[in-house]
């Protein structure tokens, strides 16, 4: 850091102190004036909730016992086979504390245009404790993740990220009767078939895992060593088996992983020990076979962001929407106004390869949240809009707003119900 | 011994202390408890939350509006929050995030005055006369920045979080942190006058202790 920059951060940091100091707390910020808002914040939530629990309790039946058909199917553990029950009582259950949500089979669908119309989502999700995985089956974990990778072989594994409550980031690789830590900061990245993982270790090291025959370890290559802890992994391509094919064992497939190393460059890391750099700006946002999309500053504030493939010219560039996720075929990206912050954005496109803007879904009094591909024509977006969480399905076509995967869930914008598990 | 009995259709548990209890009671003394403890966080963090907000939506009427939503949320989710011992964190998202939502809904002037030192701005003693030229010129400077990046200083700069935990009050990445920081500062650095610069002040002191 430049002497001039320290001294600029020494000046605005006594500045703001002496600025904010004659700020004095008014009786809006009374404990009796805070929990009289509180009270009212419940009550509004409720009786949200109210209304779309009476619109649809005849459709509650059908949908609870294609959900149950599904569950422990294939000898995982079910996260508690969800009931077939007709809403006892109008009292909500809040998206605060997803321990309480109830099952996305469980939950009615929406009144309205959207009533019933929308399957059940087709990627794996986590909701509090369960992953729920794209074939419907559910698999209950012993804490809560921010990610979660089903690696699935004899022993059913089972990759996750989390944050403990002091701020410590790790991996854990879940064996069926025991459980593998290893410090990250990096998240983890799943390969396009969501049959590996790779994570940055809280050495530097780009670690790939996958399922072997073996259910009590995994598959291990090392990609590269002495990365920056600034670093995340953006993208996976190739896999499981992430040994080099050229000389290793017979069942090497290779793979590359994509590192963002926080300053602008990402870097392809593959089985071969070829890193190839690209130079990405601010940084990027996913990667998909050799394509990305990135966020690069035009300077005075204004960025812009790029879909292309890495190392030739943009395909798509626009300084008004931030260019997201990769649809599978790579004929597709998601974009977000590129003025979005705080915990969402004002609404979600879906955008073709020559930038063309297909449709756009905006949340009234809401934001979108994470967003990810299903398949090759269908996202999905985790949307808050007036007091309720949904996710919804969207499409390229024009005037689509979504139809309803799951929910309505009431609860609190700070904490949507449910994460999509993996990095894609 | 532990007994449950029923009296007139409520189950009756002997408590911890032998003596019976029954849920209502534990629930309101539970209640009760959680209330206090939320007293206790309120009173302790509201003051510099507040300027924290003060210092987002530079408008002191709309701090305390913004504040007192957030700390309603946080009294919802307290029991989840303090358990994660998140409690100013959460609140500094909300605050974020509602300021956020404020901007969405244009209920507020996009531009600010840059002519007028906003209500609740410090009273200045004879001991701050020399810094307030550029507390001045500084707080007319950030009020002019996008909102992204004014709440990326006063997370960093104010309330001293690193770049990761500015990141994640914000929802953004380490390297926007960064990158914003260095715009940010750059435009300061153009829309302070000269001689207020920070480096004059360094000079200035340097001189008088030559002097003396």
């Amino acid at each position: 850091m430049s002497h001039d920059q320290h001294q600029w951060e020494q000046a605005l940091s006594g500045s703001l102190d002496r600025t904010a100091e004659g700020v004095e707390a008014g009786s809006g910020l009374g404990a009796s004036a805070v929990i009289g808002r509180a009270r009212s914040i419940r009550r509004r939530r409720r009786a949200a909730v109210v209304g779309g629990v009476a619109a649809v309790v005849a459709v509650v039946t059908p949908f609870a016992i294609a959900g149950a058909d599904r569950v422990g199917a294939d000898g995982l553990d079910p996260a508690g086979t969800p009931s077939v029950s007709t809403p006892a009582s109008p009292e909500p259950t809040t998206a605060t504390d997803p321990e309480q949500t109830p099952s996305p089979s469980e939950t009615p669908p929406p009144g309205g245009v959207d009533a019933g119309t929308g399957d059940a989502p087709g990627v794996d999700y986590l909701e509090g404790r369960v992953l729920h995985r794209a074939d419907g089956s559910q698999v209950r974990l012993a804490q809560r993740y921010q990610q979660a990778a089903w690696l699935g072989g004899p022993g059913d594994l089972v990759a996750a990220y989390g944050v403990d409550p002091s701020g410590a980031s790790y991996v854990h690789v879940i064996f069926s009767n025991s459980v593998r830590s290893t410090s990250s900061t990096s998240g983890i990245v799943a390969s396009e078939d969501s049959d590996a993982i790779a994570f940055i270790d809280a050495d530097g090291t780009l670690m790939t895992n996958w399922a072997v025959d073996d259910p009590q370890t995994t598959g291990e290559a090392v990609l590269a060593t002495g990365l920056d802890q600034a670093a995340t992994v953006v993208g996976m391509t190739g896999g499981p088996n992430c040994f080099d094919p050229e000389g290793g064992p017979a069942d090497a497939d290779g793979c590359t992983v994509y590192v963002d190393d926080g300053s602008g460059t990402l870097t392809g890391y593959d089985s071969h020990g070829i890193n190839a750099s690209y130079d990405v700006g601010v940084g990027a946002r996913d990667t998909r076979g050799r394509s990305a999309t990135w966020t690069v500053d035009r300077g005075d504030f204004q960025y812009c962001t790029t879909y292309g493939e890495l190392g030739l010219d943009p395909l798509v560039e626009s300084c008004d929407l931030r260019l997201e996720r990769i649809s599978p075929t790579g004929d597709y990206v998601t974009a977000v106004p590129i003025e979005s912050d705080g915990l969402g954005a004002a609404s979600v496109s879906v955008v073709d390869r020559p930038g063309e803007v297909l449709s756009e879904l905006t949340p009234p009094d809401g934001f979108v949240g994470d967003v990810t591909w299903e398949d090759d024509e269908h996202a999905l977006a985790i949307v808050w809009s007036d007091g309720e969480w949904t996710m919804r399905r969207i499409t390229g076509t024009a005037g689509d707003q979504g139809e309803i995967a799951l929910g309505p869930v009431a609860g609190d914008e700070v904490e949507p119900p449910w994460r999509f598990a993996g990095a894609r | 011994m532990n007994q449950t009995r029923a009296t007139g259709g409520a189950a009756v548990r002997p408590g911890p202390d032998g003596h019976p209890h029954t849920g209502g009671v534990t629930a309101r003394a539970g209640k009760e408890a959680r209330d206090a403890e939320f007293t206790a966080y309120l009173e302790a963090r509201r003051g510099r939350l507040l300027r924290t907000a003060y210092l987002l939506t530079g408008d002191p009427h709309q701090a305390e509006d913004v504040l007192q939503t957030a700390l309603a949320k946080l009294y919802l989710a307290w029991d989840k929050v303090r358990a994660a011992d998140s409690m100013d964190a959460y609140v500094r998202r909300s605050i974020v995030n509602e300021q956020t939502s404020l901007f969405r809904r244009a209920w507020r002037r996009r531009e600010h005055s840059t002519d007028q030192v906003p209500e609740g701005a410090p009273h200045l003693d004879e001991y701050a006369v020399l810094d307030a030229g550029r507390d001045r010129a500084l707080w007319e400077a950030v009020m002019t920045l996008p909102p992204k990046a004014r709440a990326v200083l006063v997370l960093r700069y104010y309330e001293q979080l690193s770049e990761a935990e500015t990141a994640d009050a914000l929802g953004i990445s380490v390297g926007t942190v960064k990158s914003q920081c260095s715009r940010a500062i750059a435009a300061l650095r153009e829309r302070v006058p000269d001689h207020l610069h920070p480096r004059h002040e360094q000079s200035t002191q340097h001189q008088e202790g030559e002097d003396r």
